[in-house]
């Protein structure tokens, strides 16, 4: 009887561990992982609190803050786009490096753009594990509870771009919409959606000098944009 | 006695006249983050985001148009949006993003762009 019980909790830790696993990183993992970052992303990204930071000098950074990258993306979208990156911002990181007036009017200069390095798949899984393990910011994710759904795609995109006004800046599908913001008809793959929902509702909490404004979205208004996104990701 | 100390309570008034007065080169940089996105480098409304608008974005080179706004009108387009001054919903709040005397740097600079010219 004895040993049957023990040998039942032991499957049970066992499983535990097995799923555990599936999500975790090993200490070494991370550690080389941080070498990496500290070796290869440090001059473009900042990894330390942007609080104090000032507009000035938040213009002039290369890239986006991977302060609280732990808190921002989905794990298995990170580790595949690091291996093989692509651009998700049509202007890059701050549109103004990248533009040209012309006579009709401000262009992104492409030749501007930049192209992100790649790493190997095992390089990918090292930086994973040490930019999932970066979360300052956790408090503002668990006041969000998100459950995507479905929504009408045509409401959806007029509610998108003439309601709330995204689409000024973002994209909701490729080659449509504003270009100085991230595309977002990838946002759902790529972003965990308590961190979409919370960075909508309050930019500047988690960056006090984001380009983004806060339109005071009420938490419906928030979910409705949230399932355009999930059916526009799709 | 009287002039004595009304001479004091002058200069601190002069003293925080200049304390408010708006900047505009600190606004410039507000402009830059901000406006230019859309109103575009120089301002003529020809932003990155707007051959993709709805709207299109004010010009603010337009003296004739924009010396019809008062400094309160545009401070009040930026903070709380278009929608608040009977514009476009596309113009949004920057309430998060700028100090009230931020904005009012914004204001001064976007006057050096619509009304200063050639002066």
């Amino acid at each position: 009887m004895k040993a049957t019980i023990l040998k039942k909790s032991g499957l049970v830790l066992l499983s535990a561990a097995t799923l555990f696993a599936h999500n975790a990183y090993s200490a070494t993992d991370i550690e080389a992982g941080k070498q990496l970052f500290e070796k290869s992303c440090a001059d473009c990204h900042s990894i330390t609190s942007n609080d104090n930071i000032t507009l000035a000098q938040r213009l002039k950074e290369k890239a986006p803050t991977l302060y609280y990258a732990g808190n921002k993306f989905n794990r298995e979208w990170l580790q595949s786009w690091l291996a093989a990156p692509t651009r998700l911002r049509p202007g890059g990181h701050f549109f103004m490096d990248n533009v040209k007036v012309t006579e009709d009017g401000d262009i992104i200069d492409e030749s501007k753009l930049g192209k992100h390095m790649a790493v190997s798949a095992k390089q990918a899984q090292q930086l994973t594990g040490y930019l999932m393990a970066q979360t300052p910011k956790s408090a503002l994710i668990q006041q969000e509870s998100i459950t995507l759904g479905k929504t009408n795609r045509t409401l959806g995109e007029k509610d998108f771009h003439k309601f709330k006004g995204c689409g000024s800046c973002h994209q909701d599908e490729d080659g449509y919409g504003g270009v100085s913001g991230p595309e977002l008809y990838t946002s759902v793959k790529r972003l965990q959606p308590e961190f979409i929902a919370s960075y909508t509702k309050m930019p500047e909490k988690w960056d006090p000098k984001t380009l983004m404004p806060n339109r005071h979205l009420n938490d419906n208004s928030v979910k409705k944009l949230l399932n355009y996104l999930n059916v526009i990701s799709q | 006695m009287k002039l004595l100390q009304i001479i004091p309570l002058l200069c601190l008034l002069a003293g925080t006249n200049q304390a408010l007065a708006a900047d505009s080169k600190k606004g410039e940089v507000f402009y830059q983050a901000y406006c230019t996105q859309c109103h575009g480098v120089n301002g003529d409304g020809w932003g990155v985001n707007a051959a993709m608008m709805d709207v299109l974005p004010k010009d603010h080179t337009e003296t004739k148009e924009m010396i019809t706004r008062t400094d309160e009108d545009i401070f009040k387009a930026i903070k709380e949006g278009g929608k608040a001054v009977s514009k476009s919903n596309l113009m949004p709040n920057w309430d998060a993003n700028m100090t009230d005397e931020e904005i009012h740097d914004l204001v001064a600079y976007v006057r050096t762009i619509c009304c200063e010219k050639g002066e």
